[in-house]
This record gives structure tokens, sequence and C-alpha cells, in this order.
């Protein structure tokens, strides 16, 4: 049974931010796990334990184009895509995946079984995104917002 | 210029930038690298914004005859990922539309057939998932951030 500890994790922000400054933070939370993922960090800040040789070796390492020496937790890359903000309350965002996820258990098995820990930031991260929410005017805040609704009108052009 | 309206201008422009042909086909291009991905790694998915499964095994008797085939180095005998030659995976397009669209096919006709004879038989592949669907929201909305700053500037 998959744990809701191990698959999200709580971001305490300060509590005058706005639904929608939470919403941008979340989202920007979001975006620099992934990049720090993509940069072979954990959450907080330190290199990813390497792939296992026989992972390595397998031919859906080859077919993923992964490099063993950029441990980054992506093999389809769909885990890292389904990051969500679960919950947004005034101080607390809680960003992860919710425990009917078809990736929970894969989440799970890669921090508590494989000891890659990639829900959080280090505290400075953190810091600096809040930082960089407080400093968006109003107009950037409400651009960043509707922006969900025009990359869903380019994606009507594909679907 | 109230707000709202600076908002407005600010996004119809952007949709602008993002909808030319040549931002459209770095999407569809995008959407057509998962796709494949995922299909080597020996997955479908039977309907747009579905679930990816595993691709039905092959049969024993398909199995016994790809040993004798020359087959890509992206699959084995026992693999079921729509793989032999790889022709056909390699074959899938993104091509735009003049009306502004993007369709995900096949310009050569055997490979089309191809796909619509496997899709027929069981292993749906050429829709996206709703994981992929989010690959691609990240996708587009780091276009989106090249186009912001480009017109921030």
């Amino acid at each position: 049974m998959v744990s809701k500890t191990n698959i999200q994790t709580d971001f305490f922000v300060p509590e005058e931010l706005s639904e929608a400054q939470r919403r941008v933070l979340g989202n920007l939370i979001i975006r620099q796990i992934i990049e720090n993922c993509n940069n072979g960090i954990d959450r907080n800040g330190k290199p990813f334990r390497k792939y296992d040789t026989d992972y390595v070796n397998s031919m859906d390492f080859q077919l993923a184009d992964k490099s063993k020496n950029e441990v980054n937790l992506q093999q389809s890359g769909d885990m890292l895509a389904s990051m969500e903000i679960v919950a947004s309350k005034i101080g607390k965002i809680t960003i992860g995946y919710p425990l009917s996820s078809s990736y929970a258990g894969q989440v799970e098995g890669n921090q508590l079984v494989n000891g890659r820990w990639f829900l959080g930031l280090p505290k400075q991260q953190l810091n600096l995104l809040i930082s960089q929410v407080y400093s968006q005017t109003d107009t950037q805040t409400e651009i960043a917002k509707k922006t969900d609704n025009l990359v869903s009108k380019i994606l009507g052009r594909l679907l | 210029m109230t707000p709202e309206q600076e908002v407005e201008q600010h996004l119809a422009k952007i949709l602008k930038e993002l909808t030319d042909k040549e931002n459209l086909q770095k999407i569809g291009d995008e959407a057509v690298r998962l796709i494949k991905k995922r299909t080597k790694l020996g997955y479908g998915v039977s309907e747009q914004n579905g679930t990816k499964t595993k691709l039905k095994p092959l049969s024993d008797a398909y199995k016994k005859s790809r040993k004798k085939d020359d087959l890509s180095e992206d699959t084995t005998a026992n693999k079921s990922n729509l793989t032999n030659s790889g022709k056909m995976l390699d074959d899938l397009k993104a091509m735009v539309k003049d009306s502004g669209s993007v369709e995900i096919g096949f310009e050569d006709v055997l490979s089309y057939m191809k796909a619509n004879w496997v899709s027929d038989d069981g292993r749906k592949f050429n829709n996206l998932s709703a994981a992929e669907i989010k690959q691609l929201n990240l996708f587009i909305e780091d276009l989106l951030k090249k186009e912001l700053s480009i017109i921030n500037k």
C-alpha cells in the first residue's frame, strides 16, 4: 500500500500569497523539481544514486536513449510530467501525486526503495521561487494564470 | 489600456506566434517522438488521452519466424514493440496542414496500411496518453516562455 508521505511533499509558503500566486508558485516548484531531475539532483541538492548495472545494460535503457551518467528519473518521461499541485491552502502547497495516480507505486519505488527522493527543493531554491512570485506584477500573474488556457488552445490544433 | 486589455493583447500575440507553421511543426515532432519512444518500449494507447498499456504479446509462431528476420537493433524476436525493420515507426510523421492543424500519420502507403493492420489486430499505438499530453503541455509551456521573453523585451 502506497503511503501519502512517500508521494507528496508539503511546501510551506508565506500566508499572504493569494490563491492565484500559490498556483503560479506551485507550477514553478514543479518545473524546478523537473529541472533538478534533469540535472540529476535530489530534493536536498545532492546527486542521485547511480542506476543499477542491470538497468543500464537493458534494452529499455537503450530504447529510452538514456545515459548511464545522467540519472534523471525519466524513461518515458510520464512520471515527472504527471506531477501536480495536489492541494493549495493558505500558507501551504502540496506537490506530488494523488494516491489514485497510476504513477504512485513508481514514485514510491523511486523514492523509498531506490533512495532517489526527488519530491522537494533545497530551501534556497524555494525562497528564490517565492521572491520571483512576489516580484511579478499583477499583469504577469494574470498572464501566467491564463497560459494554461492558451496551452490547451494550442494542443487543440493537434488532438 | 486597462490591465485586462493588456493581458488579452499579450496572449493574442503569443497565440499567433506559437501557432505559426514552424512552432506547430516542433510541437507535432515532439508528439511523434513521444509516440515512437513509448511504442518501442512496448506500450500502446488505445484512445486519445487514455492510459498506456503493454502491447499484446507476439504469437509463438511469429516469434519463431522473427528469429530468421534481420531485425532492427531496437527489438528482439520475442519483444512486442511494433518493430521489425523499424520502418513503420520511422515513417510516422507530423504534418502541418494549411488549416493550422497538425496531423500525425504516414505519408508512405505501406506503412499506413501496416499501422492500420496492427491497430485492428489489437495493438493501437497512434494516440497520445494523458501523461504524454502532459509532457506536450510542458513542451508548449517552454515554447511559450521563449515567446514571452521575446515579447517582454
